[in-house]
């Protein structure tokens, strides 16, 4: 019972499918020939490779991703399934061509990378070239990590070339093929954790792509169908803002229905069904996982070429957005989570969802500057929209208790309650009600016999002290001298009971602090 | 449909350890899905007391509405500082609690000072999310809907400090335990050191 709950968790992963890349060389010189707008050329090719395959997507145009394992397994085998697309593309294209010409390369293979290697090689040989199952691994080992440059398009969005050439500014494959690593396998070797500390989260990435796997993570969860938006209009919509308004509607659903598990998803199918049963069904891709903005630029850019294709003559009956391919929600995505971390995880999502609610300067942690200073040894520091909450804490990991304090530090118990930022001005009096004072010995100048806050007095009952701190002694611009005071006081409480109650206090320039108070 | 529990949800423990001296206070330890608040003048080292020990069994801390809390103290408290994270509220009393709904959901444990005027349905509904995600809510005064468990705090006595010479070292606080899972309340002398 519970080993079988177990394996639905996310803790692993799902390895990446058989995929098929049909990929148009120079698709867009030969639409140009064509004197039509290049998605509107490729669309015949879009619709021959319909015919057989479910959930396309189209990366750009020329450039067309599918899930194919399923299909194959209809069309009784792989070879026969991809020599079945390769002959009816053709056939598309020849009664389109105008005699220049197109190098139509098709590749299957698992995960993103391997199928477009494949559908490079398909090019050179003229031959549909499809990797065996399990082999993927090793054929993207042998190849170039230059590959990652050729292959941008298909295994990130379609607009991420330039983050993967530039990314921070560095040129991704002139500094791995500076390091002598020159194939994939060689990044492979390299290991996560070396990556990961060059790169940061694209080093993960890139050792993800370097063993096989896609850019984006897919845990194997079963998506509750409550998950997946779907609308039936009573009445069909004739106007496209509507139809759009709902789309965009339903695509925010389904992407809050999902963040308020801790996932998101980097695939995402949309369909739109017309009242004469014509239909647009696309898949859309985005290693990152889709947010709200991207998702319905994606919808918009599908209702309107469906729109400019004609495809739409009687109104929009249903609209039905699915999400595929879900993982963890971006920003938590680190496989550099201990794996006991589990609530490090959910935390990371919790901060994410509430930097979005209250900004990114809500949510902070804590960070040790050391030194002795109780007031200001600890400080809190706003994540400010950085949700690598792991990296931010881990600092802080040596430090936990039981480490020796310094030596001259105010003992323990420590205030808990303490004005880090502003410390309100009190005043601590002698029993003739004049200020005591610290000398340069520190010593006070006499007992405190009242302490005086916003404006009321308390008894001081006892108190210890003083306690100089000298901080930075070597820098006269920024150097800080004061004597903290604990003093225990009588106070009464909202109802007129007698309390006592601690405090500290601090002598710094001349007048006295409310540093903390022990709550 | 039944909610989906993930199996860290399934084979959690019911309850999570507290550590002495606070432990006489919830002979349960802290239980999963419950609120305890804490009010009087020791009720963040009550809060910090009970909740310190379960930071170490992997439980992250939210810290709610509590900006001063005095880091080094909820060190001393043994909590680990690195699951501890701060989340500064609204104004907004109806926005505070779509934010306590949002750390309820991805944090353990949850520490936060209520404002006035939350609405009782807010606390009901945030009661229920709490008991779906298995979580501790312990609050900082009032909480509109009756308690799990309620520690009534009063600090009796200081010793150490001698008029300049020693420090403060022992602290007598005196703890009402009271609340709807409490049949029979409660009252506890605890030295905090």
């Amino acid at each position: 019972m519970t080993s079988s709950l177990r394996e639905r968790t996310p803790q692993t992963e799902r390895a990446p499918a058989q995929l098929a890349v049909v990929w148009c060389r120079n698709w867009s010189t030969f639409a140009a020939h064509l004197r039509i707008a290049s998605h509107v050329a490729f669309e015949p090719v879009v619709r021959v490779v319909g015919r057989d395959v479910a959930d396309i997507e189209v990366v750009e145009p020329g450039l067309l991703v599918c899930g194919i394992g399923g299909a194959a397994r209809r069309a009784g085998g792989m070879e026969r399934l991809v020599a079945q697309l390769d002959g009816a593309i053709r056939d598309a294209l020849h009664g389109i061509d105008t005699g220049i010409g197109i190098d139509v390369g098709i590749g299957v293979g698992e995960g993103r990378l391997a199928a477009a290697l494949a559908a490079r090689r398909a090019w050179r040989t003229g031959e549909p070239c499809i990797i065996d199952r399990g082999e993927s691994v090793s054929v993207v080992q042998h190849s170039p990590v230059r590959s990652l440059l050729e292959c941008a398009a298909v295994i990130g969005a379609a607009s991420t070339v330039d983050d993967i050439v530039h990314r921070d500014g560095t040129d991704t494959v002139g500094m791995l093929e500076r390091l002598g690593l020159y194939r994939w396998g060689d990044v492979a070797q390299l290991g996560e954790k070396a990556l990961a500390m060059r790169f940061g989260g694209w080093g993960v990435e890139l050792y993800r792509l370097a063993t096989g796997r896609d850019r984006h993570i897919v845990l194997p969860v079963t998506v509750p169908p409550e998950c997946g938006g779907r609308l039936d209009c009573e009445a069909v919509l004739r106007s496209r803002d509507i139809v759009l308004n709902e789309a965009e509607r339903l695509v925010d659903d389904v992407l809050t229905n999902l963040a308020a598990r801790g996932w998101s998803c980097s695939r995402m199918s949309v369909s739109f069904d017309a009242d004469d049963d014509e239909r647009s069904e696309r898949t859309w891709y985005r290693a990152e996982g889709w947010t709200t903005r991207e998702a319905r630029r994606a919808v918009a850019v599908q209702l309107d070429a469906w729109i400019a294709a004609g495809g739409v003559r009687d109104g929009v009956r249903t609209i039905v957005v699915t999400p595929c391919d879900v993982g963890p929600l971006r920003g938590t995505q680190r496989t550099l989570w201990n794996a006991d971390e589990r609530g490090g995880r959910a935390a990371g999502a919790a901060v994410a969802r509430l930097s979005a609610l209250n900004g990114a300067h809500s949510v902070a942690v804590v960070h040790d500057r050391g030194g002795r200073d109780p007031a200001v040894r600890y400080d809190v520091v706003d994540l400010g929209g950085d949700v690598r909450l792991d990296v931010a804490v881990a600092h802080l990991e040596r430090d936990t208790v039981g480490v020796p304090r310094w030596r001259g530090a105010l003992p323990s118990p420590l205030p808990a309650i303490v004005h880090r930022r502003r410390a309100p001005v009190i005043e601590v009096l002698d029993i003739d009600d004049g200020d005591v004072a610290v000398d340069a010995r520190h010593e006070l100048s006499a007992p405190p016999h009242t302490v005086v806050i916003a404006g009321r007095r308390h008894e001081v009952v006892e108190w210890a002290g003083p306690w100089p701190i000298e901080e930075r002694w070597w820098d006269a611009l920024r150097a800080r001298r004061l004597a903290y005071v604990q003093i225990v006081m009588r106070t009464k409480d909202d109802d007129g009971e007698p309390r006592v109650t601690a405090i500290l206090a601090a002598r710094m320039a001349r007048a006295w602090h409310l540093v903390g108070r022990y709550a | 449909m039944v909610p989906l529990l993930s199996a860290a949800q399934l084979t959690a423990p019911a309850a999570l350890p507290v550590a002495a001296p606070f432990d006489v206070l919830l002979p349960d330890g802290l239980v999963r899905g419950r609120v305890l608040s804490c009010d009087g003048d020791a009720a963040l080292t009550v809060a910090l007391g009970v909740l310190g020990a379960a930071t170490h069994d992997g439980s992250w801390l939210a810290v709610v509405g509590v900006p001063d809390l005095g880091i080094a103290a909820a060190r001393d408290a043994g909590v680990a500082l690195n699951r501890l994270v701060f989340v500064s509220t609204p104004r907004d009393v109806r926005r505070w609690a779509a934010t306590m709904a949002t750390v309820i959901e991805g944090f353990d444990l949850v520490l936060a000072a209520v404002p006035d005027g939350v609405a009782a349905a807010d606390t009901r509904r945030l009661r229920s999310r709490l008991q779906v995600r298995r979580g501790v809510l312990v609050t900082l005064g009032a909480w509109t809907d009756p308690s799990d468990v309620s520690c009534s705090t009063t600090t009796t006595r200081w010793n150490g400090a001698q008029h300049g010479a020693g420090h403060l070292r022992e602290r007598h606080v005196r703890v009402r335990v009271a609340g709807r899972r409490v049949p029979v309340g409660s009252t506890h002398d605890l030295v905090v050191a």
